[in-house]
């Protein structure tokens, strides 16, 4: 069982929102307030009917809504506009070529695009019944513009059109939290929950079972016996029935409240809080049953590198077979798990992939150690740069333009070295990114149209190459001796170089010294046309 | 016992029908199998036979009744192809037809109780539509769901019902039909469709259905309930029909087919304790609890006291078929419901029933 996609409208940031996902690993990239964590814990609701550990019966709560859609009803509702009410929808869809009965029975097609296939839906809108009063209340202007979910219901079903539960489900979908955030609501809970997902349902029975016959062997010992026999003699003023004491039988004493783990004979909850973190993480990725889906919340939080390094090995291991959704905003990770299974999320609320990736590129970022990819996919524009002059060059010429340097604009400039230029351009026209590279002529202009003949041609809107088309001024150095008069580079230098070619000579054996001065001097000078026209 | 392909069973009365069923679908775990019914009675002796047999029902099966099928399985999961104004919430029951003068092009008021309520008297034609413009969407995804869908009860189907439990057989499920076309029960259903196969005439819908290739029949015709004089008595209300034969003998003080006189019925229910039956709560009850003829049905008891209606008076008395031509499902349901007796409150003379019980005086 796989999730080909999923939808979802009105819940947090997200309206609208389609998204579809690979057969079995995912990585959600983001930069924060995309609703990276809300893509998550949407899927989790659907799959689970559960929020925040809870029944979402009992958990509707205003802040679930779309801020934007909520403000929208209120106000038009003051106006005496009708609108319909704020509500949520979310759906999987599940593939279910596998024939299996299970999955055969959430078929239909009770969906929002009206696809055949097997699904999940879940809704939170207002009922019918209270329709009325939740209009008034919108109307009257007294009230607080928070959505009354007072009125509003939940229902869950399959595609089928039928009514589904927890408990009738084919799959389990676990969310795994390194914040450890669970653990401590309640002793033992989050893992005994964890352990719950890796035991069969057999192994599961048969340990509540023997647990029940332990508690129920407790009053057969004789020490208790003694002590039973000894409050029956003495009686009880209080009541005329035989009193004794047994262990409680009732189902709030099950196993799970009472059995704890042991890491090595020592008890969980002593363990450090790295190791807690990684067991739980690596039991709830081992589960036993094959048809889960996992979602995983940004594991980069709580682990340390090494951890980190392992749990992605699990992951990958046993991603084979089913669901696994991360989301993260570490290159790292994102780099370990496989570029090719980015799916992105923009401000703008929607999602793209990086499909039809370049085998050889792919394996170059698989390699990249650093954070460069994830720069260029978060940033809001990027300007790929050859090296630490360009660099230090262009952002100091942002600065004279714009008053403040690029990274306060959202605008990263990364130096890639111009091998990798086109590696970056393929995500970043697959992603439609709006990316800008300064690059050298190199004295074949040539050359350059035919190597980056693809994102000249004007099928890439975002994709801007910019570079100065004169032979004879190939690189960075001659070309700000072009903008700039040698009075005034000598003077940034603090040289005082006779003529050009002595200059140049100079610029070209200190390279990075000069970006460094032109970068930091006090005085005026005019970037390049090229950089000029990169830095709009 | 590996399943056949479609099968209709016509099983009489006592031929221990609802036992095979349960143990066709225990034998056939590899299969998936629904059961569907029509009344919850029948549910309930179905999933007590199953509880006798198997501690419960298994995993592989489902057990649900004709409109719980129609509703879940067939009309929900592609409604769309013909409504997707809103969801189908429920059926509205109605006895007789739901609504006159509407045109069935206005699907939302022809096929709805206001928008999401579907009539029970249309479902079964909502189910057909749908499962046509939907490109037999809707068998595949049951086929999908089940290898065998058992109907049991399969002559109370009457309107568009039948031409559901068509689309059925000509699908890749293996169906099964379970009945008897003599204990079929007159409900109200005006719709005209079908209307020639309704009661016993529904033989005549299995053989089409047989000659079109979509199933085979097979008959269950050794009851395990009557003896031979119940039987015989059965049997000469259904000339042409497959007989009833016994499998056991009498072997009680008071075997067979009696009548009883109005004044000596007390004594006769002194003597033996029988069920008394009755068309409905407007027949006498000689201060038992008497059960409804249809009530009765699918029951069984050791001895049963019929009062009888006007038809079944002159029957008794003349022979002639003509007499009871519209109410001998039921005394067909009544008179087989005995192991043992059977005996007719009735005063006259009868050229049916030779014997005559009269209390001994001392």
């Amino acid at each position: 069982m796989h999730i080909n996609r999923v939808y979802i409208d009105g819940f947090k940031r997200l309206t609208k929102f389609d998204l579809e996902l690979n057969p079995s690993l995912n990585v959600i990239v983001g930069d924060n307030e995309t609703g990276k964590s809300s893509v998550l814990e949407a899927i989790g609701l659907v799959l689970t009917g559960l929020y925040d550990g809870r029944l979402i019966q009992y958990a509707i709560d205003p802040y679930l809504f779309n801020v934007a859609t909520v403000a929208e009803y209120f106000q038009k509702r003051r106006n005496g506009e009708n609108l319909s009410a704020p509500h949520i929808l979310i759906e999987a869809y599940l593939q279910s070529d596998d024939n299996s009965p299970e999955l055969a029975k959430l078929k239909g097609t009770n969906n929002s695009k009206s696809d055949e296939c097997a699904g999940l839906k879940l809704t939170i809108e207002v009922d019918s019944d209270h329709l009325e009063a939740l209009k008034d209340y919108a109307s009257d202007s007294s009230n607080p513009t928070v959505l009354p979910v007072e009125f509003y219901k939940v229902t869950w079903r399959s595609f089928a059109g039928n009514g589904v539960t927890l408990r009738n489900l084919p799959f389990r979908a676990a969310t795994i939290d390194t914040s450890l955030a669970r653990v401590y609501r309640g002793p033992n809970k989050y893992l005994s929950q964890v352990v719950n997902d890796v035991l069969t349902e057999d192994q599961r029975r048969q340990l509540s079972l023997e647990y029940k016959k332990l508690r129920h062997g407790f009053a057969q010992e004789p020490g208790v016996k003694a002590i039973n026999e000894h409050l029956e003699q003495k009686g009880n003023p209080a009541t005329t029935k035989k009193l004794t004491v047994q262990m409680d039988m009732s189902t709030r004493a099950s196993w799970d409240s009472a059995i704890s783990a042991h890491l090595d004979d020592l008890p969980f909850d002593c363990a450090g809080k790295g190791e807690q973190c990684r067991v739980q993480m690596r039991l709830a990725i081992a589960g036993a049953e094959q048809s889960r889906v996992l979602l995983i919340e940004e594991p980069e939080n709580h682990l340390s590198h090494s951890n980190l390094n392992m749990l992605m090995d699990d992951i990958q291991k046993d991603s084979a077979g089913r669901l696994v959704i991360v989301v993260t905003h570490s290159a790292f990770v994102l780099n370990k798990l496989g570029i090719d299974n980015l799916r992105l999320l923009s401000h703008d609320g929607h999602a793209a992939e990086l499909s039809g990736l370049a085998p050889d590129t792919k394996d170059y970022f698989l390699k990249l150690p650093g954070y460069d990819t994830l720069r260029l996919i978060l940033s809001k524009r990027s300007i790929l740069v050859e090296g630490p002059s360009d660099e230090l060059v262009v952002q100091r010429a942002y600065r004279d333009k714009h008053g403040k340097l690029p990274l306060e604009d959202g605008v990263d400039v990364i130096s890639v070295g111009s091998l990798a230029f086109k590696r970056f351009l393929e995500i970043a026209g697959l992603l439609n990114l709006d990316v800008r590279v300064v690059t050298d002529n190199d004295g074949d202009v040539a050359a350059l149209t035919e190597k980056y003949a693809n994102f000249l041609n004007g099928t890439h809107t975002t994709i801007k190459i910019c570079y100065d088309k004169d032979e004879k001024i190939p690189t960075l150095e001659p070309q700000l001796l072009k903008a700039n008069s040698r009075e005034l580079l000598n003077r940034i230098l603090e040289k005082e170089h006779a003529d050009h070619a002595v200059l140049l000579k100079y610029m070209d054996r200190n390279k990075t010294d000069c970006a460094l001065r032109m970068f930091q001097t006090n005085l005026k000078w005019e970037a390049p046309n090229y950089i000029a026209n990169a830095i709009e | 016992m590996p399943l056949s392909e479609n099968r209709v069973i016509i099983a009489c009365a006592g031929s221990g029908k609802t036992t095979r069923l349960v143990t066709d679908s225990l034998n056939s775990r590899d299969y998936r199998v629904a059961i569907v019914t029509y009344t919850n009675n029948n549910i309930r002796e179905i999933i007590k036979k199953f509880g006798q047999t198997n501690s419960g029902v298994p995993r592989h099966v489902d057990v649900m009744t004709w409109f719980g099928f129609l509703l879940r399985e067939c009309a929900r999961p592609y409604q769309r192809a013909k409504y997707a104004d809103k969801r189908i919430e429920s059926i509205e029951f109605v006895n007789g037809q739901s609504t006159r003068g509407i045109a069935e092009t206005n699907t939302r008021d022809y096929y709805f109780a206001g928008d999401d309520l579907i009539y029970s008297d249309k479902i079964a034609r909502f189910v057909v539509e749908c499962e046509e413009k939907s490109s037999g969407a809707a068998t595949r995804r049951i086929g999908q769901l089940y290898t065998d869908v058992f109907i049991d009860e399969f002559q109370d189907l009457v309107g568009w019902d039948p031409e559901v439990v068509r689309m059925l057989l000509q699908s890749r499920i293996r169906v099964t039909l379970v009945g008897d076309p003599r204990q079929y029960i007159y409900r109200t259903n005006p719709s005209q469709k079908n209307k020639q196969y309704r009661g016993i005439a529904v033989v005549n819908l299995v053989k089409q259905w047989e000659q079109d290739g979509l199933c085979s029949v097979e008959y269950m015709s050794k009851t395990h309930r009557c003896n031979a004089a119940i039987c015989n008595f059965s049997n000469a209300l259904w000339p042409g029909m497959d007989a009833m034969t016994p499998l056991r003998n009498g072997a009680t003080n008071h075997d067979g087919v009696f009548l009883v006189a109005e004044n000596a019925v007390g004594e006769y229910i002194r003597c033996f304790s029988p069920q008394v039956l009755r068309y409905d709560k407007k027949a006498k009850s000689y201060g038992c609890e008497a059960l409804n003829f249809r009530i009765a049905k699918g029951l069984q008891f050791e001895r049963v006291l019929i009062v009888p209606t006007d038809g079944i008076r002159n029957y008794l008395q003349s022979g002639k078929l003509t007499h009871v031509e519209k109410s001998k499902n039921r005394l067909h349901v009544a008179v087989t419901r005995a192991f043992h007796s059977v005996a007719f409150v009735y005063d006259g003379s009868s050229v049916v029933v030779p014997n005559r019980w009269v209390p001994r005086r001392y």
